[in-house]
């Protein structure tokens, strides 16, 4: 397919558990397991789930900051598909160029000792331009590009708030002309009024650059505004994974419907239902047998304890990971 | 109203070598007894330290330089800023009749002490009951918070529990001595929504059966609308409005609520649209402001009227309803 970015199949990422003084290796914490799914040239497409679903992890693996386990991954650069889960360090540079990631916290991000002209300058000198008054220029441009001030290139990230600071992290993603930006959380770090101006950065830059976005969030009315498709993740798998609007309105996976259930929505006329997730998400060092959801689901049957339901199309464009998800109806967030 | 604390006219400033901080510049407010009252507002309007304030929890440099927070117990009506911070009155009313919990759950807990001795300790804090019955105490708290398997937890230490179990054993403690007022700091922000939704539903079935007041400190409107009787907006150390959750939701009465209401993403915009975040951020905290301190990011700023003279001072727009805007509520309603 031409219009598809990158190809993501069968992914894996486990991270050895070990023990003792020799550090022997006791068990796997399989934190992605058997992820594929495909970014189209210009979407945007949404990571959601718990804290321990896998999904900082896939961002971080398909950038290469970890080295997966197994699987595929294909960078579509111009018709020419690179192989990126294999690239060696000389190759890794060069794609790096193309994919690069925003973090949530603005405070951890950036390097207090450097100067903002230095920290969005830094990927260009490594990108090899040496000529200062050219980087500076450069850094300038990016600067208004993402709403800040070019006179403030001087100052260090104290001197900021933290939208602003957001700002320099995504003036410093787009230094080199990026295809693809993972974003992981960008927003949740920042209070509604600065989120707004951040979220509305994101996809003016989106619509100008023709940027493709991977957005990891946990948020669900920020995903319904931002996102095109979301992908479910639940303990390293991928449950669920639609268009928005197919989503919200009709959820397949229980996961999914109890996601929603227990996002708060800002109006009191609309208090929340009885609860509907009891529990922990499940540990993905020891995930249980069967479907790795059932314990915690309302419409777990006895073929759920056993058998592992398989990602199977549903619909147009949507997956699912549930042996019941045609005779369950299930509530969305729209209605 | 029948309040169980009334907060008036307080002051808690930060002395620093950059300058002083006004953290809370004269805030006044009641909390109902039985009922839920959330502050709301971005990071840095004075919240917390309003909500530490109350427990004379200021550490040097900063301190309450003025106005009362007066409990009214049952033996009658104490002025808390009155009482020695250290003095054996303070502390008898820290846990005993006022609790609080943070957003951290570490902040309450001993990291080298089993989670259960804690809660014990707590108990016989207050209440004179020997070891084992303090004991039984504890273990029955925890199964009333909903921590699984209590008898073996009661012996784990806070590393071995999630984030989730960890907060609620914050509660089991806070709520050992039945306080009559709960004081939770953004109690679940650090957790997962589907953890968050579960906590919630805890804390107001919990002050069902305890008839206890709870302030309740958050940076999140869907939080707000789900759990509060009553709203205070803080902007920059001051309440500039207070209503019914009902009321401020459906008709806010101040343009910063408005603002924030507006600046959500959500069922009401149109996905992809351009948010209306709020411009600029929170003024620096040295910073002086004639005026509204609102009126640099207001829409509805007028020259000459806004921008000069003291803080506007909340003023009734209608039954139980206040707002300190000086462009609202200068005429009757004709509703």
């Amino acid at each position: 397919m031409t219009d598809t970015l990158l190809e993501v199949a069968d992914l894996k990422k486990h991270f050895p558990i070990t023990s003792g003084l020799l550090d022997k290796v006791v068990g796997q914490v399989k934190a992605v397991d058997g992820v594929s799914f495909s970014l189209r040239q210009g979407e945007c497409l949404a990571l959601v789930g718990e804290s321990g679903s896998g999904k900082t992890t896939v961002g971080r693996t398909l950038l290469r900051a970890y080295q997966p386990t197994s699987g595929r991954v294909q960078f579509n650069l111009d018709g020419e598909l690179i192989d990126v889960a294999g690239a060696d360090e000389a190759q890794l540079k060069g794609l790096r160029r193309h994919m690069q990631m925003i973090f949530q916290d603005p405070y951890a991000s950036l390097n207090p000792r450097m100067t903002v002209c230095d920290i969005v300058g830094e990927p260009l000198l490594i990108h090899g331009i040496q000529d200062r008054g050219e980087r500076e220029q450069r850094v300038r441009q990016l600067m208004s590009q993402v709403g800040l001030n070019p006179q403030h290139m001087r100052r260090y990230p104290h001197a900021f708030s933290g939208g602003q600071r957001q700002r320099i992290g995504i003036a410093r993603a787009l230094a080199l002309h990026p295809r693809l930006i993972v974003a992981d959380e960008p927003v949740s770090a920042l209070d509604v009024s600065v989120q707004a101006q951040i979220l509305n950065l994101l996809q003016k830059l989106q619509a100008d650059l023709g940027l493709t976005y991977l957005f990891i969030a946990h948020d669900l009315s920020v995903v319904r505004h931002i996102a095109d498709r979301v992908a479910v993740m639940y303990v390293g798998k991928i449950v669920e994974s639609a268009p928005v609007d197919a989503l919200f309105q009709r959820p397949r996976h229980p996961y999914s419907e109890a996601l929603m259930a227990a996002a708060p929505i800002a109006d009191p006329a609309r208090r929340q239902p009885p609860l509907l997730l009891q529990g922990e998400i499940a540990d993905p060092a020891n995930p249980p047998a069967g479907c790795p959801f059932h314990p915690r689901c309302r419409h777990a049957t006895a073929q759920c304890a056993t058998e592992v339901p398989p990602l199977r199309p549903i619909n147009a464009d949507h997956e699912v990971s549930c042996h019941r998800a045609e005779e369950l109806d299930l509530a969305g967030m729209s209605s | 109203m029948d309040p169980i604390l009334t907060i008036q006219n307080l002051h808690t400033q930060f002395f620093l070598d950059e300058g002083t901080v006004r953290a809370v510049d004269g805030v006044d407010l009641q909390i109902p007894r039985g009922k839920t009252l959330c502050v709301v507002g971005e990071s840095g309007c004075g919240k917390s330290i309003t909500a530490f304030s109350i427990l004379q929890m200021i550490a040097r440099p900063g301190r309450i330089t003025d106005g009362s927070v007066v409990l009214h117990d049952d033996d009658g009506d104490v002025d808390l800023t009155q009482l020695p911070p250290d003095g054996e009155h303070m502390r008898r009313i820290r846990g005993a009749e006022v609790a609080m919990i943070f957003q951290e759950p570490m902040t309450s807990l001993s990291p080298v002490h089993t989670v259960g001795s804690q809660i014990a300790e707590a108990v016989r804090l207050h209440t004179r009951v020997d070891k084992r019955e303090a004991r039984a105490r504890a273990v029955h708290i925890m199964e009333r918070v909903g921590i699984p398997d209590a008898e073996r937890r009661y012996a784990q230490y806070p590393h071995e529990m999630s984030g989730g179990l960890r907060q609620r054993a914050v509660i089991a403690m806070a709520l050992s001595c039945r306080p009559q007022l709960l004081i939770a700091d953004e109690p679940t922000t650090a957790l997962d929504v589907t953890i968050q939704a579960q906590i919630l539903a805890l804390m107001r079935e919990l002050q069902t059966e305890l008839d206890m007041a709870i302030l309740l400190i958050t940076h999140d409107l869907g939080v707000v609308a789900q759990m509060a009787d009553e709203v205070a907006v803080m902007y920059w150390g001051r309440i500039v409005e207070y209503g019914s959750v009902e009321r401020i939701f459906s008709a806010p009465q101040h343009p910063y609520t408005e603002a924030l209401m507006r600046s959500l993403p959500g069922l009401h915009i149109e996905r992809k649209s351009e948010l209306q975040a709020i411009r600029g951020s929170v003024p620096d905290p040295f910073q002086r402001l004639d005026g509204c301190a609102f009126h640099p990011r207001c829409d509805e700023c007028q020259p000459g009227l806004c921008d000069s003279g003291s803080r506007p001072l909340l003023h009734a727009i209608e039954e139980g309803h206040l707002s300190a805007c000086l462009r609202r509520g200068e005429r009757p309603n004709h509703d």
